[in-house]
């Protein structure tokens, strides 16, 4: 226990937040963060760079027995990833927090603060201790405190609502994990993640569940965390969470907290004794599904952060394509596939925490100027601010995966592994591993495409409607933290063996003779760096060629070219989004279920009056699933509250019939 | 050699399913034909003269050039170019069975693969099933009775292929009683098309049903 | 380095061909055969007018587009001769999403204009590009599975052709080669680059505001583009006919030559699609990658 203490520490001083005044609050949990950052980055770093596992004992280890805490080479990949993102986004909350200084009272602020440092220390737990009822309660703690924050904004109805919601399904996958662990702990005796080896390989499992039964018991995990994680079809929570918070908390929830469902799958994977091959083409096709999913219904948002919150959903099923490709690669014994596989989805892990976190601060930068999410209403906004624009900019790319940005390396590494296994593997495989390549490519595509559209329709063209107060550049800390993120991603793509090294050693941890594959695999990074650096050498020297040849001929500004009419509003015809998605929305109807609002003309119409055009989008998944399910729910439940009569007579009543129904039971030796 | 043909008879799938043109179907129909003339030369070799010249004949004569033969001349009396009001081909339905022909050929050739079967030959396999299927798909999504006619005849070109398929040539019988089957509708729908043609603008099935009130 | 020399033969000699061959077909002299780059040439000494709506996006644009087909050139190889000047395992990606990059920041620059039309040119080409992906991807996939090595260079070299069905198998991939050059290069089936209607147009709509000096980079870059890909042919095709190192060469130029040839043929016979049937000729592109991928394991005798 002894080691852990000034994390203990730490954890009970969060509520000097609530002694110090609104100003300094920010300053405060900025003290706490940072400390913590140093202790935790410290211990990662024993693990990941020597070897050195810290261990001790959990403060919960009076009421559960003895459980441990350990930094191995998982927690502390994800502890380091964690603690950027965090770092980063309590730095953009400063500037973005600022105008709520006045609006909102002070124990608002204290709660905020505070559930944002207890949301931070309760992953750095889960990721940590071991014990499977730590494990439940940390969890709990994590959902609560990122539920506090959803709802900050709370005076509107719809966000309360929005929180409930995703409080309801966090609790959905709770229970899951509840049931996992409780056959854990049947199965083996304790319930932690130690003894899930032995939980896997018991005879009582394959009693219970067939002799698939890793795999089932593994669904019941995987149903859990990835409601956490936002696979479909458990993904309804996501697309109305992440919107509804204020954006450093939507960076941080898109960015590590869903990763901390991938952090429980990886988990259990460590444990798991056999069905690897079963496993891994389940994983891989839900998270092709969902990657696909995810992005097709990117394209037809209107609300820059619900497009940003689906675009998780396709991350999240990039990362599970990797680890699925991974665990295929050890049931077959084709040791790149399953290097390059974990390689490139715990990469894309880090990845995708550092530029969704950026363009969430981006989208919320957007919003504190304009006070609109809209993206129909924005524009123009490259003008007013240049530099929220190419820190977004930055973001789009790295999140199309293009070269030279950090999304490419871990796609890289992917794609390789698919291509390498091409032709060894038998039909059935080589057509999974096709199916895997295509839906990537497409995948890039789809993304292209909804980034140039949300990014050109924000900040390019110009502006489509005035606002009263005029856009103005983000604040200098709201700056300073893109400007963090930003440098990682670009050292990412042109350096990628930096990273690459201590990847490989959390991927050592699910395949252990796999050190070749990754030293061959860094030498052809590096030979990414190179071009890379080619890339960017020609893109300055065209660059000052034509700066030449300009000095000595006339440079004009003009309007833009206008099919010779220029006199109405330039900003009435350019394309909006939902233009932009309209040919793409003809396309795939059948998935993004798309409608439209619009009465045509008839001919009896002469002087037509004004129309309107309405378009909206619906999740199918989330209606089939969730809504339709709750309707249910509530049809059922109305049939029992005719028992709710409200006389207090015959509430008497009930427990008589209960006692009367028990005696005559036990009369009749029943129970 | 034969998987070549095989190769392009598939191919020969994908341009039914997106074509708007009556013209282009009885072309597919007739080179589909000699694909199958093409196969059954390489294929039935050991077989008896008679037979084969029989086979030879039914894939080289009927199906590569009556039958598309016949069709012109349905579709030029009757005036029938291009399939009107079809909904399939409009926007993105088209769009849709591109996506369908793929996963068909895909599946069926992932399913033939997965068969336990020694002597099954795997290639035509996968073709046999999927112009069984796409055949049966085309009646399905279609409204026009000459492109009912014609899935008919992909449907019995799959046949054709699964016969060989399974390593052995048909029945004489069962083959001759199929051959028949399609010859009469061919024949009938002229004859009923000759006479009643110019009485619709359009072969639809839904006006045809009107027909019997 | 000579892929790199191979291809600036190539790309001079492409625009001009594919002029001649159209004039020549619809009976008139033509031009002469550098007569674009000489067009070219004067795009690059003249001045330049910028929309006042457009930021520094619109300005580096053509720049990034150039680059990016320059550095996907660097790794294209020379037939089973020599490697391109940059060969890794895995260097088709590269190459992939390197273009991709260039396409991103055009279709960008195309919305930074604030346009109708530019921004419907950038749509159209945001929509096929991402439809013509699989179909690239499925392609190499199969040349992949064919060869068993994942580098341009190795891919090329260990690409034997033995049989019919291999050699129906390189047909198809030229010919789908050919079908994902037109469209990327945005020509005929999908994008008429002689229209005159902003409505019909993809590709000429969206560089409907660049001028000058960045009009000449992005035609340039279109010929280079095409002589890219027209290598890429040229590399599926040369190995397996074991020609000497000089043969070589000069049957890389020839087919580059015959390949500007048939796109003027085809552009002389064939009439642009209907707007909304590319989506679904695009498409129909994968399910043909789709078959030539079987057809590999009918040549690998894998089933």
């Amino acid at each position: 226990m002894d080691s852990f203490v000034p994390l203990w520490v730490l954890c009970i001083s969060a509520i000097l937040i609530f002694t110090v005044p609104n100003n300094f609050k920010h300053t405060i949990s900025l003290a706490l963060v940072a400390i913590t950052i140093a202790f935790t980055s410290y211990w990662a770093g024993l693990a990941l760079f020597y070897g050195f596992e810290l261990q001790g004992l959990s403060p919960f280890s009076m009421i559960s027995g003895d459980s441990p805490i350990v930094v191995d080479k998982l927690s502390a990949f994800f502890i380091l990833v964690v603690n950027f993102t965090v770092l980063t986004g309590l730095l953009y909350a400063k500037g973005y927090l600022k105008s709520y200084l006045k609006t909102k009272n002070k124990h608002l602020m204290s709660i905020h603060y505070f559930s944002y440092v207890w949301l931070y220390f309760s992953m750095l737990l889960v990721t940590m201790v071991r014990g499977g009822l730590d494990f439940l309660i940390v969890w709990e703690l994590m959902t609560i405190s990122s539920f506090l924050l959803v709802i900050f904004d709370s005076e509107k109805e719809d966000i309360l609502k929005t929180g409930i919601n995703y409080l309801i399904q966090m609790h959905v996958g709770f229970l899951f994990l509840l049931v996992g662990f409780l056959f854990t702990g049947e199965f083996s005796g304790t319930i932690s993640f130690d003894s899930m080896g032995v939980a896997f390989s018991s005879n009582e499992l394959f009693e219970v569940f067939g002799s698939h039964g890793n795999f089932w018991l593994f669904l019941i995990f995987f149903i859990g965390f990835g409601i956490k994680a936002g696979f479909i079809p458990l993904h309804a929570w996501l697309p109305h969470a992440h919107p509804a918070a204020p954006s450093h908390v939507s960076g941080v929830m898109s960015g590590v907290m869903i990763k901390m469902g991938i952090y429980g799958i990886l988990r259990v994977l460590t444990h798991l004794q056999s069905d690897w091959m079963e496993v891994g083409v389940f994983i891989l096709i839900i998270s092709i599904l969902s990657g696909l999913y995810g992005v097709m219904m990117a394209i037809v948002q209107h609300d820059l952060k619900k497009l940003l919150a689906y675009h998780s959903i396709e991350n999240i099923g990039i990362i599970g394509i990797g680890i699925g490709l991974g665990l295929i690669g050890i049931a077959t014994e084709n040791h790149p596939l399953a290097v390059l596989g974990f390689g490139g989805g715990i990469l894309h892990i880090l990845n995708h925490s550092l530029f969704k976190s950026l363009l969430f601060y981006g989208a919320g930068s957007v919003y504190k100027s304009t006070h609109t999410r809209e993206l129909n209403s924005l524009g123009g906004l490259i003008k007013s601010m240049p530099k929220t624009a190419i820190f977004f900019l930055l973001g789009a790319l790295a999140i199309c995966g293009l070269p030279p940005f950090n999304g490419f390396v871990s796609e890289f590494l992917i794609y390789s592994g698919l291509f390498k296994s091409l032709s060894s593997a038998n039909l059935n495989m080589s057509l999974m591993f096709l199916g895997g390549i295509t839906s990537l490519a497409l995948i890039g595509g789809l993304a292209i495409f909804c980034f140039t559209k949300a990014f050109g329709v924000v900040f390019l063209g110009s502006a489509r409607c005035e606002f009263p107060i005029k856009p103005v550049e983000a604040d200098g800390s709201m700056l300073f933290s893109k400007l963090l993120v930003a440098v990682v991603i670009v050292m990412i793509g042109v350096l990628p063996n930096l990273f690459l090294q201590p990847i490989s050693e959390v991927v050592g941890m699910f395949v252990t003779s796999g050190g070749d594959v990754f030293a061959k695999t860094m030498h052809t990074t590096s030979q990414v760096g190179i071009i890379s650096g080619i890339f960017i050498l020609v893109i300055v020297v065209l660059y000052f060629m034509r700066k030449k040849q300009q000095s000595t001929v006339a440079v004009e500004y003009g309007p833009t070219w206008g099919c010779g009419y220029t006199g109405a509003d330039p900003a009435v015809h350019q394309y909006t989004a939902t233009s932009y998605a309209d040919n793409y929305k003809q396309l795939t109807k059948p998935v993004v279920g798309s409608e439209t609002e619009y009465k045509s003309f008839s001919e009896e119409e002469i002087f037509a009056p004004a129309r309107s055009f309405v378009s909206h989008s619906h999740d199918k998944i989330e209606d089939n699933i969730i809504n339709k399910g709750i309707a249910w729910i509530l049809k059922t439940m109305e049939r029992f509250a005719v028992l709710h009569t409200g006389k207090v007579q015959h509430y008497l009543i009930y427990p008589l019939v209960f006692i009367l129904t028990l005696f005559l039971l036990t009369l009749l030796n029943i129970i | 050699m034969s998987s070549l043909f095989v190769i392009i008879f598939l191919g020969t799938l994908f341009y039914l399913a997106l074509s708007v043109n009556v013209k282009n179907y009885i072309n597919l129909i007739g080179i589909q034909g000699l694909l199958l003339f093409g196969i059954a030369i390489f294929e039935l070799h050991e077989l008896n003269v008679v037979h084969l010249i029989l086979i030879l004949a039914e894939t080289l004569i009927f199906k590569g050039i009556i039958v598309p033969g016949l069709l012109y001349r349905i579709s030029k009396r009757n005036k029938i170019s291009v399939l009107k009001n079809n909904k399939t081909h409009r926007k993105a339905k088209g769009f849709n069975m591109v996506i369908i022909t793929a996963l068909v050929i895909g599946l069926s050739f992932v399913f033939s693969h997965n068969q336990q079967d020694a002597h099954l030959e795997i290639q035509y396999f996968t073709a046999a099933i999927s112009a069984m299927i796409m055949g049966i798909l085309f009646i399905t999504v279609n409204k026009n009775i000459i492109i009912h006619l014609i899935s008919f005849l992909v449907i019995e070109n799959g046949i054709f292929l699964m016969a060989i398929a399974v390593g052995s040539n048909m029945p004489m019988l069962v083959n001759a009683a199929i051959l028949l089957d399609i010859f009469s509708s061919v024949l009938v729908l002229t004859v009923f098309l000759n006479r009643i043609g110019q009485f619709f603008q359009d072969v639809e099935t839904d006006q045809l049903t009107e027909l019997k009130d | 380095m000579i892929s790199l020399l191979l291809i600036f033969i190539g790309a001079l000699i492409f625009p001009g061909l594919i002029s001649i061959t159209k004039a020549k077909l619809s009976g008139k002299k033509g031009p002469g055969i550098f007569q674009p780059y000489k067009d070219i040439l004067r795009l690059l000494k003249k001045g330049s007018v910028y929309s006042s709506t457009t930021s520094f996006v619109f300005q580096v644009a053509p720049i990034i587009y150039m680059a990016s087909v320059l550095g996907a050139i660097l790794m294209i190889p020379f037939g089973n001769f020599k490697q391109g000047l940059i060969s890794f395992e895995g260097d088709f990606l590269m190459f992939a999403y390197m273009l991709a990059f260039g396409k991103f920041l055009m279709i960008i620059s195309a919305l930074d204009t604030g346009s109708g039309f530019e921004g419907m040119g950038a749509n159209r080409e945001a929509l096929y590009s991402m439809l013509v992906e699989p179909a690239f991807f499925i392609v190499l996939s199969s040349v992949v599975m064919l060869s068993g090595y994942t580098s341009f260079y190795e891919m090329f070299t260990h690409f034997h052709v033995e049989n019919y069905v291999s050699w129906l198998y390189v047909a198809i991939s030229v010919y789908l080669l050919i079908q994902i050059t037109l469209i990327e290069n945005s020509r005929l089936p999908v994008d008429d680059p002689k229209t005159h209607l902003e409505l019909t147009m993809v590709h000429e709509v969206m560089v409907l505001d660049n001028s000058g000096f960045d009009l000449g980079l992005i035609q340039i870059t279109g010929a280079l583009k095409f002589a890219m890909f027209g290598a890429l042919i040229g590399n599926l095709v040369i190995p397996p006919m074991h020609l000497g190192f000089e043969l070589s060469a000069l049957a890389f130029v020839v087919i580059q030559a015959l390949f500007a040839i048939t796109v003027g043929f085809m552009e002389s016979f064939r009439a642009r699609l209907k707007m909304i049937y590319n989506p679904q000729f695009i498409l129909t592109l994968s399910g043909i990658a789709l078959i030539a991928f079987f057809a590999v394991f009918f040549i690998t005798k894998t089933i």
